[in-house]
């Protein structure tokens, strides 16, 4: 289980649905990963629930239910159909909000490289100036210091990392504001996964920083 | 302990508890369990008469045209039918479940893609079984949520309705309420605190 948890607001925007496409992405992969958090957001969802049932009354136009019982019987009640099996087994580790917003079929996923120890996936993202990107890190790297012009959401798919706010693994999450500066370093032992949606570029320091963030975004 | 409220915090809101709200929800999950179990268009009927107008003011919330806002309500309606069946009592009320098809709706239409939710089917999904306790619990939750609310003082009630129900992002609160942005986050902090320890504070009467 996650022993870093998403916060109360951003929880609470979730549930609203006021989050942005990535955000909400990142929050409904975590709480695929948490089900403390899953406890949370159905609190929350509950508050919306009493909301509607003493909601002021609208009217509704002539003819609207008939129209809803047309489309009932006019349109043929597909029944979902689940694709599992054919999940590759190193994405059956990855929540399935993320899996859908993977830019190829599931079997020829290609991670581009950057430099010998980075590599990642861009995600579709129909976000302005916000990048979901999966990201893949060799034992030991030490990712240069940097700020965010915008927030920064981390969550760990595989392995670990460590910056001066704590340690984390599968589930937890890490967001880091715009005047948050940090350096992650992958454990030793494995290599790590993780899902990073930036709001805006990264900042790092040096010209080997300057290509790296414009490379990454 | 007896709670004294004051006539100055009194919320604007008033989510009553009256007997009459707590026998409709009764008569919604018998009207939502005949449509799952014989598709009975008479009880959709009905709940289309209670919830079908509500559907629609929470559709035009965040400022949507009606046309939209149709859209909204016909394609919640479609789905509570279709769907009727995946209604589960011990998880919440109906409305609940009403209001995340909805709000499920409202964002898929309006941004045309479908709203990122953990799927309880994904092998990725961890789950966990909540215990006896928590099962009871889940149940009065929602009676110690209608108090905690109605508890809170008029502006943190509001933010609270504006946030978590309308969908309003802090940005857009902040400009309704004429609010500086960290304003809005602590009166929302504060909010779900208050609301946290009154609902503790019923689970440990």
């Amino acid at each position: 289980m996650p022993n870093s948890h998403l916060d109360d607001l951003i929880l609470a925007e979730y549930a609203s649905s006021s989050l942005g496409e990535a955000q909400s992405v990142f929050v409904a992969s975590h709480l695929t990963l948490c089900p403390d958090c899953r406890r949370v957001n159905q609190g929350f969802e509950k508050i919306g629930g009493l909301f509607i049932h003493h909601e002021n009354d609208s009217p509704i136009e002539d003819g609207c239910f008939d129209k809803i019982l047309d489309n009932i019987e006019s349109s043929r009640e597909s029944k979902e159909l689940k694709k599992q099996d054919d999940i590759l087994a190193e994405l059956k580790e990855i929540p399935k909000p993320i899996r859908d917003k993977l830019p190829e079929s599931l079997g020829s996923i290609k991670w581009k490289k950057l430099g010998k120890n980075i590599s990642f996936i861009e995600l579709e993202c129909n976000q302005p100036k916000t990048s979901m990107k999966l990201m893949k890190l060799s034992a030991g790297t030490h990712i240069p210091v940097h700020s965010h012009g915008g927030k920064e959401y981390t969550m760990v798919l595989s392995g670990g990392f460590s910056d001066q706010y704590g340690r984390y693994e599968r589930g937890d999450v890490a967001i880091r504001d715009v005047l948050e500066i940090h350096e992650p370093v992958v454990d030793e032992d494995s290599e790590c996964v993780c899902f990073v949606v930036t709001e805006a570029p990264l900042k790092i320091k040096g010209f080997i920083g300057f290509i790296i963030s414009k490379i990454l975004g | 302990m007896t709670r004294v409220k004051d006539r100055n915090t009194q919320t604007a809101l008033s989510l009553s508890s009256n007997r009459g709200s707590d026998d409709n929800a009764l008569v919604h999950v018998q009207l939502i369990s005949n449509i799952a179990n014989s598709r009975d268009k008479d009880s959709f009927a009905k709940l289309f008469d209670f919830y079908g107008p509500k559907i629609k003011s929470f559709a035009l919330k965040l400022g949507a045209e009606k046309s939209i806002a149709d859209d909204i309500l016909q394609e919640t309606m479609v789905a509570i039918w279709r769907h009727a069946h995946l209604y589960n009592k011990s998880k919440g009320s109906l409305s609940t479940w009403v209001y995340t098809i909805a709000r499920n709706k409202r964002y898929d239409i309006l941004r045309r893609s479908n709203r990122p939710e953990p799927d309880p089917l994904d092998p990725s999904f961890q789950g966990r079984q909540a215990t006896p306790d928590e099962e009871v619990e889940k149940l009065r939750e929602e009676n110690m949520l209608r108090n905690a609310i109605n508890n809170l003082p008029v502006e943190q009630a509001k933010i609270v309705r504006m946030s978590f129900y309308e969908g309003k992002t802090h940005q857009n609160l902040s400009e309704e309420l004429n609010l500086p942005l960290g304003t809005v986050k602590s009166r929302l902090r504060l909010a779900i605190k208050k609301i946290r320890e009154e609902v503790q504070e019923a689970v440990d009467a």
